[in-house]
């Protein structure tokens, strides 16, 4: 180690040996596969994105990839380390440390000067250990470990200031020092003592916090015990729901029975009526004849004779034939009382557990809460894992742990756990929950209400058929994997009025197209002809049979199967085949609409002639009814209102549907109520306003006075938080959607914003996303993404399952340039602002183009860079008109 | 000061010992994450001459995200709003750990010698910039000589 090289070197060599994060000296310099080197820690373990398990470097950008084994597993940077051990070597030399003293000790900044005492004298061969440890212990900040030098020999002068003396030992590096020296010595010492306290006085606060994590525990096991409840409470609320419906059905099929036997008797009764006329008419004719003697042969009256005696014949066997057509038949419920009953009195369980390997502060509370919507905390049980119960638990078992979860996780709607006991033994270490209203003998309830039945509710069987059906289809199209907290149906449930238009969109949303199809069979058969017939008895399946059963003796019929009750949709052996009902009624016509059949139906909005603006309002300012850069629109689907989020006056603007000023809330701010660029707004079936506030990271909901209700998420990249948060949707369930633009991503909140999930991450992939910048979701719950730097709209299910992509980049009919805005109509068609072509493009429900309309500019039906669009009840669309601070309605 | 990472102490220290020509930035005396900063206006630009004052704030997880910056001074100039908000990639989603308070102020300063009115937070300055680019520059002078005159900074 030549001195010149140290001496004129240490300067820039400092400066290479600084982390360009903590601009401190190397902490274990690691290198990234882009060639530049950082700390292990903290450095790249902060840089590292949680949800993605990427560092992006922060001199050039690259994206890497941590390895399995954390960021240890990047290799070490040997050529920094190598120069990290330098001026430890030139320590050694007992002038050089004076000499860097002299430059300020820039070369020995991070040695602290115990460790210069003790070494400086402990010969060559001490130096030599002290540099090989040196190297790693510059993994412990600030030289605070000291390298465990061997026990140097017995000494006889002072190791610091060489000269003989009054020895003593140090306890702290065992060096004999004079003492004179050693009260400097011990002033080091404490120096580093102090250093130390501060750090740990650095690092009480995690404890104190691990403190308050504990106080919102206590906190957070109360709430959650309080949303098991409601979510039991809503569960049932819907199985009585399902009951009643169930009851008005079977009533209805006998009215229906009635009608038609009515109808019967009375034709036979006109037939009947008929016949007598006749006769009497014959009697009259025949007494005519005879009784006046008058000019009648002998050939008449053999005819008369003759005629007389069939009508005697006649009259004589009415009795016995007809008699017997016209009986009145047998009506007996039949409904399986004893296993129901059981069923109920099994139904449902609470199951608790611990998280895996929770540790205090690591927990992510926030997915906790919304997946443990009805979890609770218990330690008396044996912690079992949500992953261990899904995949280690012996088969045997396997549906009732699947049950159970599926009840804590609130994975099913209530319907589907109806039945899932049913086919579970019952476990009996388990709490059941006893639904004793539920208890109650149905087959009583029909016989009751078959006598009080009045025929005017009779209209057709299928409005009620139907009806029902649309409500559990809704269990069957869930899978089965996601935790999916039915709250939201609880948001609904009870609120009657303010829902009529709610239930039109969500029993078009519900019902899915793909099991409509088989069906017509049936109808044609047994059903159309003999009504009555309709009940399932579903004979030729193995399942328990059906709590409750309507049957008719005489048309007995074999199993039509449409009518789907509950225990016949149990047990089918494969209940997405389940045939359905021809509905002929409005509210079928809304499940057409919605479903399969638009894709070849035309849409009832007429998009193809819309082209001119019906009412266009707003020019660019900051008073009322102007806009600086409106951006996302929405439409309420109570009363039509219209919402502009009008981004840079940071303030929401409400019109009425015919584009009349009503008022304007909202101001520029960071507090709540307060926006800063607001970009996503949307309404939910309640009337509250959701507002993606895009600069403040963070959604705002507002109840339907524009009252602040409450708000979520801040900046950042883990789940349930949110960067540039853009466009934002609401399922008819209440699920909140937004465009977490810069995360690339889709998060789903509960509609009081606890996170349920997120999908899709940065690329051009099938289901990745580049800024993803506007969303929509259709009545049949799909999520249609506009996926903008990718120019394409992609669809996904409500779980984030990538479903289809439509678009692609260009000009043509069909193809999309940036698109943003998009809004989906009750038949499912597709509105998208084409932002880069200045146009609207219509599209089917499955992404086949339909029309378009718009070009560039700022006269009727012209635009410059669209951004939000909303389509009204009436079928006009409303668009935001940015850069001409405008909206138009077409 | 105690409560202050080491990264912003070493910060702090060479801001003030190795200044940036044309800036100022001198942390608050109450808080140490706040510094009050002035940029003088670049030379050959509708700026020069002036003195910008802004506020700069570190937030908790700097360096892990970025620093925010406003001007106090009014300027007109389409990447810099009414408020004083400043349209930068590196305040947002740009930001690098590897940034610092110096390099920041650094892109502020060439933001001034090098509006870009495509990219705009002040709109109606966007588009004036984009309409009549010579009567931008002239109000941009104007408003340098009314707002940023008559500051008594001095900058090195």
């Amino acid at each position: 180690m030549e001195d010149d090289d140290v001496t004129y070197s240490s300067r820039h060599i400092e400066q290479l040996l600084q982390c360009s994060v903590c601009l401190d000296r190397f902490k274990i310099p690691k290198l990234l596969p882009c060639q530049h080197t950082y700390c292990q820690s903290p450095c790249l373990e902060q840089l590292i994105n949680p949800r993605t398990r990427m560092i992006k470097c922060p001199e050039c950008r690259a994206d890497h990839l941590v390895p399995r084994g954390g960021t240890s597993a990047f290799p070490n940077n040997i050529t920094v380390m190598g120069f990290m051990d330098l001026p430890r070597l030139s320590l050694g030399e007992p002038r050089i440390p004076a000499l860097n003293r002299n430059e300020g000790g820039v070369s020995s900044v991070k040695l602290s000067e115990t460790d210069a005492y003790c070494k400086k004298s402990s010969g060559p061969s001490a130096t030599e250990t002290c540099s090989r440890y040196g190297g790693y212990s510059y993994g412990n900040d600030l030289g605070i470990d000291h390298p465990v030098v061997a026990q140097p020999p017995p000494r006889t002068t002072c190791s610091s200031c060489f000269r003989s003396s009054r020895l003593s030992q140090c306890h702290h590096c065992q060096q004999q020092i004079c003492d004179i020296c050693i009260r400097q010595h011990m002033e080091q010492v404490k120096v580093e003592i102090e250093r130390m306290i501060y750090r740990i006085k650095r690092g009480m606060p995690k404890i104190s916090s691990a403190i308050d994590d504990i106080g919102a525990k206590g906190g957070q096991a109360q709430q959650r015990c309080e949303s098991a409840k409601t979510e039991i409470n809503e569960m049932f609320e819907r199985l009585i729901r399902d009951f009643k419906i169930r009851q008005r059905s079977l009533l209805d099929q006998i009215d229906t029975f009635l009608i038609s036997e009515l109808e019967n008797l009375r034709s036979q009764q006109e037939s009947f009526e008929v016949e007598l006329a006749s006769l009497a008419s014959f009697c009259d004719s025949s007494e005519s004849a005879v009784g006046h003697g008058s000019t009648t042969d002998g050939t008449e009256l053999m005819q008369l004779h003759e005629q007389c005696e069939e009508n005697c014949n006649i009259t004589q066997n009415f009795e016995g034939s007809h008699m017997r057509r016209i009986a009145v038949r047998q009506i007996d419920i039949n409904a399986d009382i004893e296993t129901f009953s059981e069923t109920i009195a099994a139904f449902g369980e609470i199951e608790i557990s611990a998280r895996p390997g929770s540790r205090g502060a690591n927990i992510d509370n926030r997915s906790i809460g919304s997946r443990l919507a009805s979890r609770l905390v218990d330690l008396a049980r044996p912690t079992s894992s949500r992953y261990q119960s899904y995949t280690s638990r012996p088969s045997s078992r396997n549906m009732d742990t699947d049950y159970g979860l599926s009840s804590a996780l609130g994975t099913h709607s209530p319907l589907t756990q109806t039945h899932s006991p049913m086919t579970s033994s019952p476990t009996t270490e388990r709490r059941r929950l006893l639904p004793s209203y539920l208890n109650r003998d149905p087959l009583n309830d029909s016989h009751r209400d078959l006598l009080a039945s009045d025929s005017d509710n009779y209209d057709d069987r299928n409005t009620i058929n139907t009806s029902r059906t649309n409500t559990a289809h809704q269990p069957r199209r869930r899978p089965r994997r996601e935790h999916h907290s039915d709250t939201r149906l609880g948001l609904v449930s009870g609120e009657e009025g303010i829902l009529s238009r709610y239930r039109r969109r969500s029993l078009g949303g519900l019902s899915p197209p793909r099991e409509e199809e088989l069906f017509d069979d049936d109808v044609e058969g047994a059903g159309r002809n003999r009504p009555y017939s309709r009940n399932a008895t579903a004979g030729d399946t193995t399942a328990p049979r059906p709590p409750s059963r309507l049957e008719v003796p005489p048309e007995n019929s074999s199993s039509t199967s449409s009518q789907e009750d509950l225990s016949t949709r149990n047990s089918y052996q494969r209940p997405q085949r389940q045939r359905n009902n021809q509905p002929p009624s409005s509210s079928s016509s809304q499940n057409q609409g919605s479903g399969r059949s638009s894709n070849q139906a035309e849409p009832r909005n007429r998009y193809n002639q819309k082209g001119r603006a019906i009412v266009r309002f707003g020019s660019r300012g900051n008073g009322f009814d102007e806009f600086t850069w409106p951006r996302g629109v929405a439409v309420s689907p109570i009363d039509d209102t219209i919402f502009i989020a009008d981004s840079s006056n940071h303030r929401v603007q409400v019109f009425d549907s015919s584009g009349d000023y009503r008022r304007t809330f909202g101001s520029y701010g960071q507090e709540e109520g307060e926006f800063d660029c607001l970009a996503g707004i949307t309404v939910n079936n309640l009337g509250q306003v959701i507002v993606s506030d895009r600069y403040n990271h963070r959604i705002q909901i507002f109840d339907h006075s524009f009252n602040f209700v409450t708000s979520f998420g801040e900046e950042g990249s883990l789940p349930g938080q949110l960067c540039y948060p853009w466009g934002i949707a609401c399922d008819n369930m209440g699920f909140i959607y937004v465009c977490d633009k810069e995360n690339n991503r889709i998060q789903v909140f509960q509609s009081n914003g606890a996170f349920v999930r997120c999908f899709g991450e940065q690329g051009d992939d099938l289901g990745q996303l580049d800024n993803p910048q506007y969303v929509a979701v259709s009545p049949d719950n799909k999520v249609y993404v506009s996926d903008s730097s990718n120019h394409r709209i992609q669809v996904f299910s409500m779980y984030g399952d990538f479903l289809f992509t439509f678009g692609d980049s260009g000009t043509g009919n069909g193809e999309v340039k940036y698109p943003r805005g998009i809004a989906i109509d009750e038949q499912g068609f597709v509105a998208v602002a084409d932002s880069g072509n200045n146009r609207v493009q219509i599209f089917r429900p499955n992404g086949i183009y339909y029309s378009m309309f718009g070009s560039w500019g700022n006269e009727n039906g012209q635009f410059k860079a669209l951004e939000g669009l909303a389509i009204l009840a009436n079928g006009n669309i409303v668009v935001s008109d940015r850069e001409n601070h405008r909206i138009q309605i077409f | 000061m105690a409560g202050l990472p080491r990264r912003i102490l070493k910060e702090t220290q060479r801001l003030i010992q190795e200044p940036v020509p044309g800036i100022s930035a001198v942390p608050d005396e109450n808080n140490g994450r706040y510094f009050h900063v002035v940029i003088k206006g670049p030379a050959e630009s509708p700026y020069h001459s002036g003195m910008f004052q802004l506020e700069l704030f570190l937030p908790e997880e700097y360096p892990m995200s970025a620093p925010k910056v406003r001007f106090m001074t009014k300027i007109y100039h389409p990447n810099i709003d009414k408020l004083g908000r400043i349209c930068l990639d590196i305040l947002k989603e740009k930001w690098s750990p590897a940034l610092q308070i110096r390099t920041v102020l650094l892109s502020i300063q060439a933001l001034l010698s090098a509006p870009n009115p495509d990219d705009p937070l002040s709109n109606d300055v966007a588009e004036q910039w984009k309409a009549n680019e010579q009567l931008a520059l002239e109000t941009a002078k104007e408003w340098t000589q009314k707002y940023a005159k008559d500051k008594k900074n001095n900058i090195q």
